[in-house]
């Protein structure tokens, strides 16, 4: 955890209409964003447990079980989830903005 | 569309993502959600022919002059509102010919109440000038106590808040049976009316239809298991369909094997952008009448002339 920036730990929105091919952009949940007929997230803890942020039926976002992660290398996050780990890359992370990438040998 | 298994209707309202948060704070919801389902699917009754008008409150509850949306926005919506819950919107024409004869009138009209809660004149317009500048979707818009507006009684108004919403979410509802402090719908100012604040592509009044869908016990059409074909909206003549449509798909768009004519995208209760939407069909119809004769049944009271 030490390696990772204090702005990776907080929750994200998934802004997809920034998507670039293979690279996911999410912006602080927390401020106002362009609205969207419901968007994913992901919230980082630094106890090492994430939420996976879903909409909800009636369009709120509705958040996962905690989940764990744990580094996978520099920049590397290993996310555990219903369907097995993954391995993302943290492209760049910031006050402002997350770029993740699923690493093609996770 | 409906599962192929046989229903059980206490699992197909406790299955439902949305409501877990209210599953476990408030155990009276559990029974009433199921009772309301067993109702729901075992109705025999001939629907309804009279026309019921809602009362409305829209609480504005703002923090810069932007979000303090005029009287003409507000007034925007309800006739949007009023359009498309009686199928009687300008764009129907967008429904492709194969789904034209599903299309229901809800006979709901909604109207701006014209009385508070204590009897007073009001055009039904609350407006709250408030410190926060955005609203999460943990319903703190909905208090006085946490920078909101306090709601009108659930059991005579249908609640709006409009506010600036946080991390871009449109708006969102809350079903029947709920507490009824939180009862209503709330949409960002910019995704609501069609005049104002309003920006394309929610700009024509269709997030407001949407949630209203909600409050009145509607699903989304995908049935709100991701990406995949089993779960259920509970409405017969809304087709099998795998996720949510996002923008203005194409006729005809196919998933779960639900060619040729594929996902019903034209649908209010899918995510397509407003101006790709355009109706409800007769069985999202049918569940609408049983809202209206159950958990909502007190509604049909408050709508009578002379009344709110």
């Amino acid at each position: 955890m030490a390696d990772l920036p204090a702005a990776l730990f907080q929750r994200w929105a998934h802004v997809d209409e920034e998507d670039t091919p293979g690279v996911r952009v999410y912006r602080p949940a927390d401020r106002p964003l362009p609205p969207a007929r419901g968007r994913d997230g992901i919230e980082f803890r630094t106890d090492g447990t994430y939420i996976a942020w879903e909409p909800g039926a009636a369009d709120a976002p509705y958040p996962s079980e905690p989940r764990q992660w744990s580094l996978a290398g520099p920049d590397r996050l290993r996310l555990h989830g219903q369907d097995g780990p993954i391995i993302e890359v943290v492209v760049a992370v910031s006050d402002e903005v997350l770029l993740l990438r699923e690493a093609s040998d996770g | 569309m409906t599962e192929s298994a046989v229903p059980d209707a206490v699992r197909r309202c406790a299955t439902m993502q949305v409501h877990h948060r209210l599953l476990d704070v408030v155990p009276a919801y559990a029974d009433a959600c199921a009772a309301f389902e067993n109702r729901t699917f075992f109705r025999q009754v001939p629907a309804r022919v009279d026309v019921v008008r809602i009362p409305v409150v829209v609480h504005v509850v703002w923090a810069s002059a932007e979000q303090n949306i005029d009287d003409e926005q507000v007034h925007s919506q309800i006739d949007v509102l009023n359009a498309d819950f009686r199928a009687a919107n300008a764009d129907l024409d967008r429904v492709p010919d194969v789904w034209k004869p599903l299309i229901g009138d809800a006979r709901v009209e909604f109207a701006l109440a014209t009385r508070d809660p204590d009897g007073r004149p009001t055009d039904g317009i609350t407006r709250t000038h408030s410190s926060v500048p955005a609203f999460g979707a943990d319903d703190a818009v909905k208090s006085a106590l946490t920078g909101g507006s306090d709601a009108w009684p659930a059991q005579t108004y249908l609640n709006i808040w409009v506010c600036q919403l946080t991390g871009g979410i449109a708006g969102y509802a809350q079903f029947p049976g709920g507490p009824s402090g939180t009862d209503g719908i709330v949409v960002t100012h910019t995704s609501f009316g069609t005049t104002g604040t309003a920006t394309a592509p929610f700009d024509l009044g269709r997030t407001a239809t949407h949630e209203v869908g909600h409050w009145f016990n509607l699903r989304h059409i995908w049935g709100d298991d991701g990406e995949g074909c089993h779960g259920s909206d509970f409405v017969d003549d809304t087709p099998n369909q795998a996720g949510p449509s996002r923008g203005c798909p194409t006729f005809p768009a196919v998933s779960c094997d639900n060619g040729p004519n594929g996902d019903m995208f034209v649908n209010f209760m899918d995510y397509t952008d407003d101006a790709c939407t355009a109706m409800f069909t007769q069985g999202q119809v049918e569940r609408i009448d049983a809202t209206l004769t159950g958990p909502r049944a007190s509604l049909l009271a408050a709508a009578t002339p002379g009344g709110i």
